[in-house]
């Protein structure tokens, strides 16, 4: 373990930013963090006209902006001193967070009919590329500390996994509103026959706002109860995963696999987290609201291990690219 | 043991008994390790905020007194080796082992017999409009021809049809299981049989390995460095550095390079690794010209280093190499200058001699005063190496192996058990089916949905010739 620290890390590094080969990439990154906002614009659309024709421009603009990510993480990458890998500082890494969560999107959409977790997942991506922004460094060479395969293997992984439970992070929080939808409908039907009519004919707005009508297009609760599972499942092998090539990674370059360091706490505390979700998911009387709220606590826990630890606890972290 | 036996029928038995098996049941409960595991990540968390392993007045200076008494008193200070922690994960071993006993391994698909189909949170019916053995051949080739294991039976005049699929991930849940196990017998043994340490060696300098009959001597330390601009000015980030070693143990001598990420192993697994460097000043004291030898400084000097001149109250204070060997120690802003010199202050009565630092570049004099001069020799590079030998390493991988693909068998496949009744219905047949998997109904509704539906389509519609007369006559 490096005693000292012979090299140091700069933060945003504005002369950096003004090379032209940086304004190539940031232009694509922009475009980016553009098409994504009007695609999750056109998800809401589909909310509430459900059609194909919505669908498939909700789906061209994801996927333009998943071109334009590409070729600027590309692009970063062929501009970088030795073209080394993009995603060594934070800016990079949560551009592939973003990419893997459309990826995974896209994967699960076609698998699973996740469509209508559209809005929530483009605006979280979204929401995380543009901030990723101020993090910028430009193109700067690689400490000798990341100059490994490892960069190229355990990282995206573990980012994956990140994007993983960003998806089920949505899709748990669509449970809780479908399940307020299905228990309010119920009781509603409970009190008269009169009602139950109503509710199951034109009257199914009955008592819910207007703006939430597109509850009607998103799947039955238990149906959004096994996606969750199985989206989280997903995260959670990668993670299980990414800690491991970690670990191999910090065996080679530090001759420890595990330090003790925060970065690795932080994601075992996740992983012990979603260990337990999947656990508990084995239970019955466990599946459904609980573990909606397991998973909501498990992707806090995430974006501790991931901005807690880079942004906050950074000094003492062996992890802290920024 | 010898009181059990002692009264072979007596009470203490009976009393011993429910307590053990109330135990073990609470070690079976799956709510268990959910339990810990809550509790384990709590305690991770706390030991990755409060920082680790420093001194008491770190705590104090760091937090309000109240958090720091909290933290000092509670042993939060070292948080990851401490006994509950430990304990944590090995009531979770104890825990998951009682648990894979009880109730993973035990855990089968239903017997093959005849069951109330109706009773399934899954379940079907289709009719069929052709005899019973063409819909029950029908049946056996669309299962197979979806991955279905098919076994029949004739049961009461009904053909019966049971069928499994991806029925081998159930042991997913064993093979992860058994996976943390290995890990955590490979941490063990690399804790206990395991060594490790640090070295800090200079140019030329041999160095022993307490735990093994192995020496090594830097023979040289080279750094490459790359400029990068930043809004102070230009720094320079180490690129790469590398030590090249001679090792030598009892059975000879043997040349190695490490660089970051390159550890060494040598042939008995010990490895070494490449964790940091520094380059040591060197200055030349003069009395009159002549080299005064000073002991304890005659070495490499460090950044504040003092050298006091003998006779006088005068100290010669070390700041910095600045140059091209290491040009990491020039501030951001401040050109590289084309050579290597030393950065270093002269001390009259501890007031400085010069309002900046004085520049010395290698190989010159500088006139300190009372007829002392300092001369700069050239810098010794210096590496910090980290050896290890870790015995368990190897299990904790194959654990790691066994865990992932444990976890993949146990999340990514859903194992189903089908069951399929074909009865007689006049001159057509019926078809009933029933699902379960080892995950609950829901994850299978869509799929069994869809399997009905294409059953159902692919089921001869009037296939036998007794069968198309039967019709022929019903509709005659
Ligand atoms: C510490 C590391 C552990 C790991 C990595 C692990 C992993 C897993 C995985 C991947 C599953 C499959 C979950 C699913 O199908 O959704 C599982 C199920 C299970 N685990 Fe663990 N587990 C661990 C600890 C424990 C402990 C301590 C217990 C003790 C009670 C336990 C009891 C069970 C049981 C009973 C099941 C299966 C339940 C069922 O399929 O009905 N596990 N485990």
């Amino acid at each position: 373990m490096p005693e000292t620290n012979p090299y140091s890390q700069y933060n945003t590094n504005t002369q950096a930013l003004l090379s032209h080969e940086a304004m190539i990439y940031m232009g694509w990154y922009d475009a980016a963090v553009a098409l994504y906002a009007f695609a999750a614009a056109v998800f809401i659309g589909y909310w509430f006209f459900r059609n194909r024709y919505v669908l498939g421009a909700a789906l061209t603009l994801t996927v333009a902006g998943l071109v334009s990510q590409g070729l600027s993480l590309g692009l970063r990458w062929q501009y970088n001193p030795g073209h080394h890998i993009p995603w060594n500082d934070l800016y990079g890494s949560l551009s592939v967070v973003s990419f893997w969560a459309i990826v995974m999107f896209l994967w699960f959409g076609a698998r699973l009919k996740i469509w209508f977790a559209g809005p929530l997942v483009l605006a979280f991506t979204d929401g995380l590329l543009a901030y990723a922004k101020g993090w910028n460094k430009g193109l700067e060479p690689l400490v000798p500390s990341l100059q490994s395969p490892f960069l190229f293997i355990h990282v995206p992984i573990v980012l994956a996994s990140y994007a993983a439970f960003l998806i089920g992070f949505a899709t748990s929080i669509l449970y809780l509103l479908k399940r307020w939808d299905e228990d309010r409908i119920a009781r509603i039907a409970g009190q008269s026959v009169g009602a139950a009519v109503a509710v199951r004919g034109e009257g199914a707005a009955l008592g819910r706002p207007g703006y939430l009508s597109w509850l009607e297009m998103v799947p039955a609760a238990a149906k959004l109860d096994v996606i969750s599972y199985r989206v989280i499942a997903v995260g959670e092998i990668l993670l299980t995963a990414g800690i491991m090539l970690g670990g191999l990674w910090a065996h080679l370059a530090w001759g420890s696999y595990w330090q003790w360091d925060p970065k690795e706490t932080a994601a075992l505390a996740s992983w012990a987290i979603y260990a337990s979700y999947l656990h508990l998911h084995t239970r019955p009387s466990w599946r459904g609201v609980r573990a909606a709220w397991w998973s909501i606590a498990g992707f806090l826990s995430i974006l501790f291990c991931y901005f807690g630890i880079n942004i906050w606890v950074a000094s003492q972290s062996l992890h802290s690219y920024r | 043991m010898s009181v059990v036996a002692g009264h072979p029928t007596g009470a203490r038995h009976r009393e011993q008994e429910p307590l053990l098996s109330e135990i073990l049941n609470l070690l079976s409960n799956v709510l268990f390790p959910v339990v810990v595991f809550l509790i384990w990540s709590a305690a991770t968390t706390i030991g990755t905020v409060v920082d680790q392993n420093q001194p008491p007045e770190h705590y104090y200076d760091k937090y309000p007194n109240a958090v720091a008494n909290l933290v000092v008193r509670l042993h939060l200070t070292n948080v990851f080796h401490s006994v509950p922690y430990i304990s944590l994960v090995v009531l979770l071993l104890v825990s998951m082992a009682v648990c894979t006993f009880r109730r993973v391994i035990p855990k089968r698909f239903p017997k093959d017999r005849a069951v109330p189909l109706k009773n399934f949170g899954l379940h079907d019916e289709v009719a069929a409009r052709c005899d019973q053995s063409a819909a029950a051949s029908q049946v056996v080739s669309f299962l197979r021809s979806h991955a279905f294991k098919v076994r029949a039976q004739t049961i009461d005049g009904a053909e019966w049809f049971f069928a499994d699929k991806q029925k081998w991930a159930r042991y997913g849940v064993l093979v992860a299981h058994v996976g943390f196990a290995v890990i955590a017998f490979g941490v063990f043994l690399g804790w206990l049989r395991g060594y490790s340490g640090q070295l800090m060696i200079y140019k030329g300098q041999t160095a022993a390995i307490p735990q093994a009959p192995l020496r090594l001597t830097l023979d040289n330390f080279g750094a490459t460095f790359v400029p990068v601009r930043t809004q102070n000015g230009v720094t320079y980030q180490a690129s790469k550095f590398e030590s090249t070693v001679t090792f030598s143990d009892p059975g000879g001598s043997k040349r190695a390079h490490i660089l970051v990420n390159h550890p060494f192993i040598t042939s008995d697994r010990v490895y070494f690794y490449q964790a940091s460097y520094a380059f040591g000043g060197r200055l030349e004291v003069l009395k009159n010209g002549s080299p005064v030898a000073l002991p304890g400084t005659a070495g490499r000097l460090a950044a504040q280093d003092a050298i006091f001149l003998p006779g006088t109250s005068r100290v010669v204070q070390y700041g910095a190499l600045l140059g091209p060997s290491d040009p990491s120690q020039t501030p951001p802003g401040v050109n590289l200058p084309a050579h290597d010199e030393y950065a270093l202050w002269i001390f009259h009565d501890n007031i400085p001699t010069t309002a900046k630092p004085i520049l010395l570049p290698i190989g010159r004099a500088v006139d300190a005063g009372d007829g002392y001069s300092i001369r700069a020799l050239p810098p010794t590079p210096s590496s910090g190496l980290t050896y290890r030998y870790d015995p368990g390493q190897g299990w904790v991988g194959l654990g790691c192996i066994i865990l992932v693909a444990g976890f993949v068998m146990a999340l990514f496949f859903v194992p189903v058990k089908l069951y399929a009744r074909v009865t007689s219905d006049g001159p057509a047949a019926r078809v009933a089916l029933a699902a379960t998997t080892t995950k609950g109904n829901t994850i299978y509704e869509d799929d069994f949905k869809t399997l009905v539906q294409e059953l159902q389509a692919s089921l001869p519609k009037i296939s036998s010739p007794a069968a198309r007369e039967d019709h022929a006559q019903a509709y005659a």
